[in-house]
């Protein structure tokens, strides 16, 4: 689940593609969104042949708790257009696609578009909020454990984060879940709203943020700790720079030092492994929501799965992966505007 | 602001600088005295690890944090050892600046170099107004246009960047610059006008200038007063034609000698020999064109023809950037040209991968940094047979190494075969590098720049066994080199390259001592070996 | 005499890896837990007996908190919840290594290959690293596993070949920066091959990485293993981390109280990934010293 290893060495790597490379500014734009455009291809094909090539037979898999007779699984077959040759059941995906058709669930029986789209604003709350608070937790502490190196500050830091990593996320919620919503009654142990509804929109606002406290909680305690530990890295990388020194030649206070040239050095490597890691925060939303039962996509993906629902779950990973992706080129245009070494040369 | 005559601007007294290390204190200046007054210039020579950079940095007490400093160090007459931070800040750049060596890592990659010049003036002057136009007149005192302001270190070529540290050392008109290697790794033709531009900053405005280098010659055309460090310890100081024409040091005589005169027969070891019976290495109308992303090309190299004879020296030179080591990666069979070809003997390289084999047993490679050329896992023997063994050599491999390590005077071999790269001196590598050419017993040798990376006093050792293995073994060799003063001590032959061209070649002293070609004159006349000139036309 | 220098060479090597190893004191830590652990997941079938963990034959009552008889209380079914953690261990261990040896292989093929050989075989490799970089791996995974036939085999596939990305970069990073070194053209021009560079020169070079990284990705693997067994596609027939609290959670352990059920194995994954975690680390330091500084 971690995909980010805890090492200085992947830091740098992993953010090297985007780093150095010498483009015109339209050829790079082209090529970044060329590039979106294969990965979204891949993701087309690959939600086709994950649940159609590969050994297992989705209808089986479908009824797998429940003895069913030979006709409900041919019913169900002629239903999913399985009964068909396979470049003919890849076009009918493709035109069902292009339509915005992801097919009909079997567990709601509804379009999965629809849920999809009925589940896509909680999610967006949960991981956005989370992210937020990740990314100023993770990048501040991480700055100044790198700054202090060595200080108790900066052990007890690492040694936090170091454990926090190595916690399973839905394990910290379960323990969350337990201590704070149903020991100490805080917090509402399940979804995103109060049954019954409230009434107003300041009270309901507010509802939503006391359902949202433990799954950001959560997240964010899993989150940062990848952050302040890329963070960290980046700049104790950057600390040994020779222009540290020409800007303590010139007379500038350390926090000078730190503050206009270390640490936007270290920033730039930063904020692309962040962005690189948007899967994992995804993967992460994925357990939160399910222990939480808040009404996102995650927790959509495990009810499908619980079936499991073959067009759903297929549905899901495209939304998700496709939502990945675009962050991703997103992202890279994004890199270009802010490092002067990617943007001009 | 300049101080009064009496107060020297930099002075050491007894400095010592030791270095924490996992073995102790080691010491890296052991006790210095020096001071340089108003206007004067003084350089400082010596190799890596003589302590000259540590000196430079104890100026503004810029050591790292696991350095013990003895003695003291005045600048403008007040003693940086013992100055609060505060005060110490105040005096950094405004005082005395730095021009640091290796522009690339000195400025900050993400801010434009306007930025970066302006950061001291603003600091040291809150008050200061049209700070954009001071940036703009310092970029123009180094030559550079004031468009350059808003350009980023990247998108500046290395001769730029160095003139950019220049502007920025002299943002708050300081008393005293210091110049730490300031043209290293830069071609002779821009250091040349680096130098120049520093010169005539530092006599226009009066200030002092300590220059370090690890090249006396650079020292010689730009400093009135040079002394030599070794071990952290000066041992010779005096003006600098008489460091350069009489040492008194050996330490001093070695590094002298290290960068020979173009035209001082003292300094040419190679002695005239008639061409041996074998195969002749050539190419013939060699063209490469690399191509560039988004269409187009480079055109490297442009329908050269060159030849080196069986047992014949030839030094290619020609400034980075020429073609010449494309040129050596096409005769080593590394490189396809685009069209022409290689040929040794009669026949053309071949093109399949088994057949070039064979051919590179003949034609071996010397590179430019033996510390990168071995792999630091394995041990010399390892090193030394690896050729043996991929070509399957019969006989006994142990004696063909020791053999090689033997013509690599490496002796005796028994002592060096365990040892690991790192433990040994860059000397001693680039020897190992030569024995496991040897191995494979070829008729020529590649040489990219076979001394550029070694310490000054080393060099001449490992020219004498490039020539010393042409008598014995008749083994020719190709020198690529941007050294002029290289290709006078070794070469029988000299061709000179630029742009892709060979525009000049012929016998050594006819090419060096009388040049037809405007650009063979231009690097004659930029190398800062002509002392005595120099040293008359400087205004201080 | 040259196999004697090799040898000689290779002893000292080991005795300064493992003095540097011991150097480091959380390195030292991660691997006291680790060989704890392995010791007790070796030798589990010794003192565990399959009655102990059959549902049948089970002698405790229904979520008992901890007493001298059953130091860790019971589980639903009133097995001892020490005895399951201590199972568990073997299967969490066991799909942990094995998917990251599969991903680990897959990563370093893909990553050696693609920065040996450029051109456009090379760009493919890498647009699909980088596919696989950026997907959601778990999402991946769930879909993987729902799809194929349920088991121990099925999580270590999923996780294996959804994983391997970061590896390739790694490993691509290293083998670019060992292939630019000057010695790669000496061995060339000497008249090397691809297999004599590759295996001369980068596979000894990048090996060493590639063993820290493993030691790293381990914890991640195991997590994963645990995240699939607790959405309910773990192997229903064994017993391991994952499936206790996924059983935790179903049992009402949460409402009722039943702390015992649900910390022991999520304790116990902690201590295994923070292992792994500081061995990994440990390494990296011993075979590039000059990150000790930043550590």
């Amino acid at each position: 689940m971690t995909d980010l290893l805890p090492s200085t060495t992947t830091a740098t790597d992993l953010a090297e593609p985007t780093k150095g490379r010498a483009q015109g500014g339209l050829a790079f734009v082209l090529r970044t969104i060329g590039g979106g455009l294969i990965s979204m291809a891949l993701i087309v094909v690959l939600g086709f042949f994950m649940f159609r090539v590969l050994p297992g037979d989705p209808v089986r898999a479908m009824t797998r708790d429940r003895p069913g007779n030979p006709e409900q699984l041919a019913r169900l077959r002629a239903e999913f257009g399985l009964d068909q040759p396979l470049p003919q059941q890849f076009l009918d995906y493709l035109g069902d696609l292009a339509r915005g058709d992801l097919g009909t669930s079997y567990k709601y029986s509804q379009p999965v578009t629809d849920l999809i789209l009925g589940r896509l604003w909680p999610t967006v709350l949960l991981t956005g909020t989370a992210l937020v608070i990740s990314v100023a937790l993770g990048l501040w502490l991480g700055s100044r454990a790198a700054w202090r190196h060595g200080s108790a500050f900066d052990r007890f830091t690492t040694a936090t984060a170091l454990v926090l990593w190595s916690v399973p996320t839905f394990w910290l919620g379960l323990i969350v879940l337990m201590v704070f919503a149903v020991a100490l009654d805080l917090f509402p142990t399940a979804g995103m709203t109060s049954p019954g509804g409230v009434d107003g929109f300041f009270p309901a606002v507010l509802d939503v943020a006391h359902h949202l406290v433990l799954p950001c909680l959560t997240m964010v305690a899993v989150v940062y700790a990848q952050y302040l530990m890329v963070m960290r890295s980046s700049l104790l990388e950057e600390m040994t720079a020779d222009y540290l020194t020409t800007a303590r030649a010139k007379g500038l206070r350390e926090d000078l030092v730190r503050r206009r040239h270390a640490v936007p050095n270290a920033l730039l490597p930063t904020i692309t492994i962040i962005f690189l890691q948007v899967g994992f925060v995804v993967s992460g939303a994925v357990t939160v929501e399910t222990v939480f039962s808040w009404p996102g996509l995650g927790l959509l993906t495990y009810q499908a799965l619980a079936v499991p629902d073959i067009p759903l779950l297929q549905g899901t990973l495209i939304a998700l992966s496709s939502a990945v992706v675009i962050m991703n080129v997103a992202a890279d245009l994004v890199y270009r505007l802010v490092d002067p070494r990617v943007r001009t040369r | 602001m300049t101080p009064t005559s009496e107060t020297p601007l930099l002075e050491y007294r007894d400095l010592t600088v030791d270095y924490r290390t996992p073995r102790g204190w080691e010491p890296a200046v052991r006790g210095v005295s020096l001071s340089l007054g108003a206007g004067e210039t003084l350089g400082i020579a010596g190799e890596s690890g003589c302590g000259k950079t540590t000196l430079a940095m104890a100026a503004l007490r810029l050591l790292p944090r696991d350095a013990r400093i003895g003695g003291s160090v005045l600048v403008g007459g007040v003693d940086v050892t013992g100055l609060s931070w505060g005060k110490l800040r105040a005096l950094r750049w405004a005082q005395a600046s730095i021009v640091f060596q290796g522009a690339m890592h000195s400025l900050n990659p993400v801010r434009t170099v306007g930025d970066q010049i302006a950061e001291p003036i603003r600091l040291h002057s809150p008050a200061a107004k049209g700070v954009p136009q001071r940036v703009t007149e310092l970029l123009a005192q180094v030559e550079l246009p004031a468009a350059r302001t808003n350009a980023y270190p990247h998108e500046l070529s290395g001769g730029q960047r160095q003139r950019v540290m220049i502007a920025m050392a002299l943002a708050c008109d300081p008393d005293l610059v210091i110049a730490d290697e300031p043209t290293t790794a830069l071609d002779v033709v821009v250091q040349q006008q680096v130098l120049d531009r520093l010169a005539v900053l530092v006599a226009e405005r009066g200030v002092g200038l300590m220059m370090i280098s690890h090249d006396l010659s650079v020292l010689a055309a730009s400093c009135r007063r040079v002394v030599v460090m070794q071990d952290g310890l000066v041992v010779e100081d005096g003006p600098s034609d008489q460091v350069i024409h009489r040492p008194q040091h050996p330490h001093a005589r070695a590094l002298a000698a290290a960068f020979p005169t173009v035209g001082d027969p003292a300094s040419r070891l190679v002695e005239h020999a008639e061409p041996g019976p074998g195969p002749t290495l050539a190419a013939e109308r060699l063209t490469v064109d690399f191509p560039l992303r988004g269409g187009g090309g480079v055109r490297a190299v442009d329908g050269v023809s060159l030849q080196v004879r069986p047992g014949e020296i030839v030094a290619l030179v020609g400034q980075s950037g020429s073609g010449k080591t494309t040129l050596a990666r096409c005769l080593l069979g590394v490189q396809q040209p685009t069209s022409g070809e290689v040929r040794y003997g009669d026949a053309p390289l071949p093109r399949s991968s088994r057949r070039l084999r064979g051919y590179r047993r003949s034609v071996q490679l010397v590179l430019q940094d033996p510390t990168g050329a071995l792999n630091p896992r394995h041990s010399v023997y390892e090193a030394v047979a690896e050729g043996p063994r991929v070509h399957r050599l019969p006989g006994d491999e142990a004696a063909i190494v020791a053999a090689a390590l033997e013509q690599a005077e490496l002796r005796p071999p028994e002592r060096f075969l365990p040892v690991l790269p790192s433990q040994l001196s860059g000397g001693q590598r680039q020897r190992v590098v030569i024995a496991g050419a040897l191995a494979l017993a070829p008729t020529f040798l590649v040489a990219d720049e076979p001394v550029a990376s070694l310490d000054a006093s080393v060099r001449r050792e490992i020219l004498a066994l490039l020539l010393r293995l042409r008598t014995e073994l008749g083994l020719g060799a190709l020198v690529i080199t941007h050294d002029l003063g290289l290709a006078w001590t070794i070469a029988d032959r000299v061709a000179v390259m630029h742009q892709g061209r060979i525009v000049e070649s012929g016998p050594a002293e006819e090419v060096l001592l009388d040049p037809q070609h405007d650009y063979t004159k231009l690097l004659l006349s930029v190398l800062p070996t002509n002392v005595e000139n120099d040293v008359a036309a400087d205004p201080g | 005499m040259t196999a004697s220098i090799a040898w000689e060479r290779r002893r000292t090597a080991a005795a300064r890896f493992a003095r540097t190893y011991a150097e480091q004191r959380s390195g030292l830590a991660g691997l006291v837990v680790l060989g704890a652990t392995l010791v007790v997941a070796l030798t589990a079938p010794l003192y565990i007996t399959a009655d102990d963990l059959s549902v049948i034959t089970a002698t405790g009552g229904v979520l008992e908190p901890p007493s001298a008889a059953y130091p860790l209380g019971t589980d639903e079914s009133g097995r001892s919840v020490l005895a399951l953690t201590i199972m568990g261990s073997r299967i969490s261990l066991l799909v942990g290594v094995a998917a990251t040896l599969l991903s680990v292989v897959i990563g370093s093929l893909v990553g050696m290959l693609a920065a040996h050989f450029g051109g456009w075989p090379s760009a493919i490799l890498m647009r699909l690293t980088d596919f696989f970089l950026v997907l959601p791996s778990l999402v991946l995974a769930i879909v993987l596993s729902t799809v194929l036939q349920r088991g121990a085999f099925t999580i270590i596939v999923a996780i294996g070949v959804t994983s391997w990305a970061s590896t390739a970069r790694l490993v691509r990073a290293q083998t670019l920066a060992i292939e630019a070194r000057p010695y790669i053209e000496r061995a060339q021009v000497l008249g090397g091959g691809h297999a004599h560079v590759l295996g001369k020169h980068v596979l000894p070079a990048v090996l060493p990485l590639v063993l820290a990284n493993t030691t790293l990705t381990v914890g991640s693997a195991i997590i994963s293993e645990s995240t699939l067994a607790f959405l309910g596609l773990g192997d229903p027939a064994s017993v391991s981390w994952g499936t206790m609290l996924k059983a935790a959670v179903d049992s009402g352990a949460i409402t009722a109280g039943a702390w015992w059920y649900l910390l022991p194995p999520g304790i116990a994954i902690v201590a295994v990934v923070l292992g792994f975690t500081l061995c990994g680390r440990a390494l990296e330091i011993v075979l590039n010293p000059a990150l000790a500084a930043r550590r």
